[in-house]
């Protein structure tokens, strides 16, 4: 097992180097400069002063190594000194990413600020989505081709099918505008202080989360449905009835556990995919998070945001591979060996 | 199709004195994917809809691009089917024009993902030296977060190619490729998988043994047996292109609210939403029933081409 974990901590690093080159490199490539959102009084001496003094003009390896160095180091040890308030040496001396817009701020303070957003309406509706599919999928797996089966299907394509860029305009037209359920726009500046903001803030989550869990879920139950209907045919399967074993303990204690095991990595694996999908969902209800950040900074070309952005999917995506190949590794003994 | 499935041998005239019809793999597909009823009407749905896409214009002859501030914001009507949108434009004719840019991006996309992950897998599943080497780089390009870097790609080279090829060319030229680009390595992994069990079977060994060289083993007797997979690769993956595109435009990088797509539409139409929804409601709508149709007609594809499945 530990030379099973080793070899794929490595097979991560690898890929995060890779990640991080092309992120990068497509960056550097991008017509942009850091000055441009600089008052047109100041003169051009001075901003190619600027530039000089933020890097531009030194060799592209030379660049990517001292990103690389801020990202991984610099910026880990203050976001460490942030969340916990235990100073690590020189806290004013170190050179941070700042972004080109938001006048010099610290990239990663900005991240910090949005990241709860997104955490909230996101997490919220994978876990949802799972806590649902996956009992859905394992009952239509068990029994295929019944009406249940058939209808949870139809949904499911329907589910996977239906854009939430769509569904999302849908539902605000429905239950917002018509109905006037939930509110049409997400207040961002509301602050968790009472049972009556909190209530609020339920209240305007519910759309979003809505939407996501919908989407998440249709393919979160098919997967679940085809493991369980393999497994259902299964050797081991016909054994425990034919040893006379009560219907109920074959399914929950033979079927159940051994179809799960690709449904956690795909759950797994599925963790950084919703952040990028949350992008359209933030767009739509206006929720000030990680997405709304990437595109806000693609459109006023604020390129230390997008690679740190980008850069923090990328670590996600490494990190929860990382984490879906050990546990299938746990779940599943033969995979060590092979 | 080269391959013959289950062609009973003609000496034994038990109870057919006729010989028996040939069968083929795709006509045994074919009978097998007519019973599926979800399959069909996904197929005649997809139909219908690239038949009005591609005469419709011929026949409703309105043009897409005809401003006509009178009209601003009429809703559904005789006149106008699917009303008009805030400048007075219709939105019949714009949705048909932008549904042909939109199937196209699809189709085109399919395409080049098929061309780069059938060449990649089947060279890493029948060449062992080269398989390593291009199944890491397939992990590695799954891993890359897809939507946020495709985000980037757009925004980043939108002007350049407009320059180049003009305003609507170089959006299509510049999505169709990152679409392709990031969407072949699925296809890759299951053309290897099955490379590598076809290589093992008795007519591949045949061929080596007449001495066929690398190149024709590949391409005349193991592509024809992958078909079945591409097949159903290429239908969902038309999908996902649609819906890539769609939600590039509805995020503003994809192609600009000048140029009608189904997902520039919706764009464009999002903030008019409460009050004239029907500029949000059919480019939806359309999107939409194109990608359930495609889901539907794949599934079905899938399990027709599965021998497995058979009754």
């Amino acid at each position: 097992m530990g030379a099973y974990i080793i070899r794929r901590i490595l097979t991560g690093l690898l890929t995060l180097l890779f990640i991080s080159f092309v992120i990068f490199a497509l960056l550097d490539l991008a017509p942009g400069d850091p000055t441009a959102n600089l008052p047109q009084s100041i003169p051009q001496e001075v901003k190619a002063r600027i530039r000089e003094a933020l890097g531009v003009n030194d060799p592209f390896l030379m660049r990517y190594m001292k990103w690389g160095q801020q990202f991984l180091i610099v910026e880990p040890i203050n976001a460490i000194e942030k969340t916990t308030g235990i100073a690590i040496g020189d806290s004013e001396g170190r050179l941070r990413i700042t972004s080109w817009t938001s006048r010099g701020k610290p990239v990663v303070d900005i991240i910090i600020e949005r990241l709860p957003q997104t955490l909230y309406v996101v997490g919220m509706a994978y876990l949802l989505s799972v806590l649902i599919a996956v009992p859905l999928g394992i009952f239509a797996g068990y029994r295929q081709n019944s009406w249940f089966d058939q209808i949870s299907s139809v949904i499911a394509v329907i589910g996977f099918s239906l854009p939430t860029f769509f569904t999302g305009v849908l539902v605000i037209q429905i239950f917002a505008v018509w109905l006037g359920w939930f509110p049409t726009l997400y207040n961002t500046t509301l602050r968790v202080t009472s049972m009556e903001t909190l209530f609020q803030q339920l209240r305007q989550m519910i759309m979003p989360i809505m939407v996501l869990a919908f989407f998440q879920m249709a393919a979160i139950s098919r997967f679940t449905r085809s493991s369980v209907i393999e497994n259902m045919k299964a050797d081991y399967v016909r054994t425990a009835r034919s040893k006379g074993l009560r219907e109920r303990l074959v399914v929950v204690r033979h079927v159940v556990r051994n179809s799960l095991i690709p449904v956690v990595t795909l759950v797994a694996l599925g963790i950084p995919g919703i952040f990028g999908g949350a992008i359209v969902t933030e767009q739509i209800f206006n929720v000030n998070g990680i997405g709304q950040l990437l595109i806000t900074s693609l459109q006023s070309n604020d390129i230390p945001v997008v690679q740190t952005v980008l850069m923090i999917f990328a670590v996600l995506v490494v990190i929860f591979n990382l984490i879906a190949d050990i546990l299938y590794g746990v779940l599943d003994p033969r995979i060590r060996y092979s | 199709m080269s391959v013959s499935a289950g062609a009973a041998s003609p000496s034994l005239p038990i109870n057919s004195p006729k010989t028996r019809k040939q069968r083929t793999l795709w006509g045994d597909a074919w009978v097998q994917f007519r019973r599926n009823r979800l399959a069909m009407f996904g197929l005649l749905l997809l139909l219908l809809i690239i038949l009005a896409v591609l005469l419709g214009p011929y026949i409703y002859r309105v043009d897409p691009k005809s401003i006509n501030i009178v009209e601003a914001s009429s809703p559904p009507s005789s006149a106008h089917p699917f009303g008009t949108d805030d400048l007075g434009r219709d939105m019949l004719a714009r949705c048909l024009y932008g549904g042909r840019i939109s199937l196209a991006v699809g189709f085109v996309a399919m395409l080049i993902a098929m061309v780069v992950g059938t060449t990649i897998g089947l060279l890493a599943g029948y060449l062992p030296r080269l398989d390593n080497l291009l199944m890491r780089f397939t992990d590695m390009m799954l891993t890359l977060p897809q939507v946020p870097l495709l985000l980037v790609a757009m925004s980043l080279f939108r002007d350049p190619l407009r320059m180049r090829f003009g305003l609507e060319m170089g959006a299509f030229v510049m999505v169709v490729t990152i679409i392709g680009i990031l969407g072949w390595m699925p296809t890759a992994r299951m053309v290897r998988g099955s490379v590598l069990s076809l290589k093992r079977k008795e007519f591949v060994e045949a061929a080596v043994n007449v001495g066929a060289r690398n190149g024709s083993i590949m391409t005349r007797h193991i592509l024809p047996n992958v078909f079945g997979i591409i097949t159903v690769a290429a239908t969902l993956e038309v999908a996902t292109a649609i819906l890539t595109e769609s939600t590039l435009s509805f995020l503003g990088v994809g192609f600009p609210p000048d140029v009608p797509t189904w997902g520039s539409l919706l764009y464009y139409g999002r903030n008019y939403m409460t009050q004239f929804p029907w500029m949000v409601l059919f480019p939806g709508l359309l999107i939409s029933l194109t990608i359930l149709a495609i889901n539907f007609m794949g599934d079905g594809l899938r399990d027709a081409l599965d021998p497995r499945q058979r009754q």
